[in-house]
């Protein structure tokens, strides 16, 4: 224990342990409605989508960030315009992918940089958290949980039945853009931070594995967020006592994150024999 | 309540694994030894022939097999940044990585950019740097002030082990010079730039669209016309040699090196970063020139 305390006081340590915290607890947070909704190729998409937008952000603001961030509001209302009609939202979501990557490589000639290496100005890494990054993370994980809690009742009614969701006077469609706004917002500054693998591990997996132990709403989304912590900051800390094998933080953070999903499918069988 | 306690349990069970696991070796720093980080093995050779057993270089991209445009930083890495106190770094948008990691280890070494010491600047400038034989005396001279002035007690030796380092590139040199000597003006296909500073030392022209090579290095798939071109130039043999990137390929580039086999142009690999089984800089170069130089001669019997 002694070595990963004195790692923790390096600044890029507290910056990696407190970005991982953030990530986790809005992934979690989110991660049962992508479930609920059956959306994980919107998380997949919009993660890749945060390439073109990125360019396009060091293109017209000479800030890759911020190009994600606006491009995200537009990448969520494409998909929720184009696969409105329930079933059509993947299939949308392809459209858009393959248009979104052909416009980036299209964007990034007019980058003059060394260009193959714009995807690494693009994307983060977990040991490179500066505390503009931690600012930008906070915000984005105090607005997308806020709104998490004041819509969680009629988003999750919504998410699980939309028919007698939207009969029942829920505005179910208002709410479905609202949702994937906040999923591809934070999907896409996620990825600038620490990378898109982990977005894909933090905001799918824990609740594919919530959902293996219960059915209740709260529990599930409870479930999702600790299960998401554990992966995080556990395999954070893990790549901390692994220094020397050089063995990269996303990948302990993506192990334990599916590890917790393969316990949790074992256990549900376990218990239904 | 009952996924709640497995939970809990294995929360333990993590939190203790991590716990076992960390009593490993700890960081390791000496007070007389300067900590170095360099971006690429290639320059961190050369701050450790100046600055010799007074410095600890960490090299960042070290393994050939490393795509070094897919980068993710591991934790070994932001802590020698976090302790180093001389970071050196290639520019030009090659490892802009580490200005990132830089900024987020929250400490601030003195960092220096081969780029800015050679002057390169400019829009899509060829950043392997490191190919540009004849200028890498001035990078070892500025790796030994800089050494100097973070240890100035051994500020002669620093100055003596980069003038023995720039005597030892004579060799490199010799090649170079015989290259420009006998085939300058030689047309040559390079399917990356990463060759380029090497090509343009030895006087050797370049036999196909330079934006063949640009978009390879983008990522992104040869115009048409680029790739038509490059085609007709290596069937009709009208460059004399290929050289192309052993550690980046693709379907298009591996297309264009059976190609050449067929046509009977020469092949010459170079690799980005400094294959292992080369101890120094100018050994590795000094390889790869003296293959360039037998291709065209293979090319001109």
């Amino acid at each position: 224990m002694n070595d990963i305390w004195t790692y923790l006081h390096y600044p890029f340590a507290q910056h990696a342990l407190i970005a991982a915290t953030l990530v986790a607890l809005v992934s979690g947070l989110i991660a049962p409605f992508v479930a609920a909704r059956d959306m994980a190729f919107a998380v997949h998409g919009s993660a890749e989508l945060a390439f073109p937008t990125a360019v396009a952000g060091l293109l017209l603001f000479d800030d890759a960030l911020t190009g994600a961030l606006l491009g995200s509001v537009l990448v969520a209302i494409a998909i929720a315009l184009l696969g409105s009609r329930r079933g059509d939202g993947n299939t949308a979501i392809g459209v858009i992918l393959a248009f979104g990557l052909g416009l980036g490589v299209f964007l990034l000639s007019f980058y003059h940089g060394y260009a193959s290496q714009a995807t690494n100005i693009l994307f983060g890494s977990i040991v490179a958290v500066t505390g503009r990054d931690l600012a930008v993370l906070g915000v984005v994980a105090a607005v997308v949980s806020l709104l998490v809690l004041v819509v969680y009742r009629p988003l999750f009614f919504s998410s699980v039945d939309p028919e007698v969701a939207e009969a029942r006077g829920v505005p179910v469609r208002i709410l479905g853009l609202l949702f994937v706004l906040m999923l591809t917002v934070t999907v896409t500054e996620v990825a600038q931070v620490v990378g898109t693998l982990l977005v894909l591990s933090l905001a799918i997996t824990p609740a594919a594995a919530a959902r293996c132990w219960t059915a209740a709403p709260l529990l599930v989304t409870g479930l999702s967020v600790l299960f998401a912590l554990l992966a995080a900051d556990g395999g954070f800390l893990l790549s901390l006592a692994f220094v020397d094998s050089g063995v990269k933080a996303s990948v302990f953070i993506t192990f334990i994150s599916f590890g917790l999903y393969v316990v949790a499918r074992v256990a549900a069988v376990v218990r239904r024999v | 309540m009952q996924p709640l306690r497995l939970v809990a349990v294995l929360s333990v069970a993590l939190i203790s694994l991590a716990g076992l696991t960390a009593c490993g070796s700890g960081p390791t720093s000496s007070k007389d030894v300067v900590e170095v980080v360099a971006g690429e093995n290639f320059w961190g050779d050369v701050v450790s022939q100046v600055g010799g057993s007074h410095v600890k270089v960490t090299s960042i991209i070290s393994n050939p097999d490393d795509d070094p445009h897919e980068y993710e930083s591991s934790d070994r890495n932001a802590i020698a940044i976090a302790t180093a106190r001389l970071v050196v770094r290639n520019g030009l948008g090659y490892d802009d990585f580490l200005t990132k990691l830089v900024s987020a280890s929250g400490a601030h070494p003195k960092v220096l950019t081969v780029a800015d010491v050679l002057g390169v600047t400019g829009a899509d400038a060829n950043p392997h740097l490191w190919y540009d034989a004849p200028w890498l005396p001035e990078v070892a001279e500025a790796v030994a002030t800089e050494l100097g002035e973070l240890d100035p007690a051994n500020k002669a030796e620093f100055e003596a082990n980069a003038k023995t380092f720039t005597q030892s590139l004579a060799p490199l040199l010799g090649v170079i010079g015989q290259i420009r000597s006998q085939y300058a003006g030689t047309p040559i296909a390079y399917t990356e730039r990463v060759p380029g500073y090497l090509v343009q030392a030895a006087g050797l022209t370049l036999g196909i669209p330079a934006s063949f090579a640009q978009s390879v290095e983008d990522g992104s798939d040869p115009s048409p016309h680029d790739t038509v071109a490059f085609n007709d130039a290596i069937k009709n043999g009208t460059v004399k040699v290929l050289l192309y990137n052993a550690q980046v390929t693709d379907a298009q580039t591996t297309e264009i090196k059976r190609l050449a086999t067929d046509s009977g142009v020469p092949i010459v690999g170079v690799t980005e970063t400094m294959p292992p089984s080369y101890h120094h800089l100018q050994d590795w170069q000094l390889a790869q020139a003296k293959a360039l130089l037998e291709a065209l001669q293979k090319a001109s019997r």
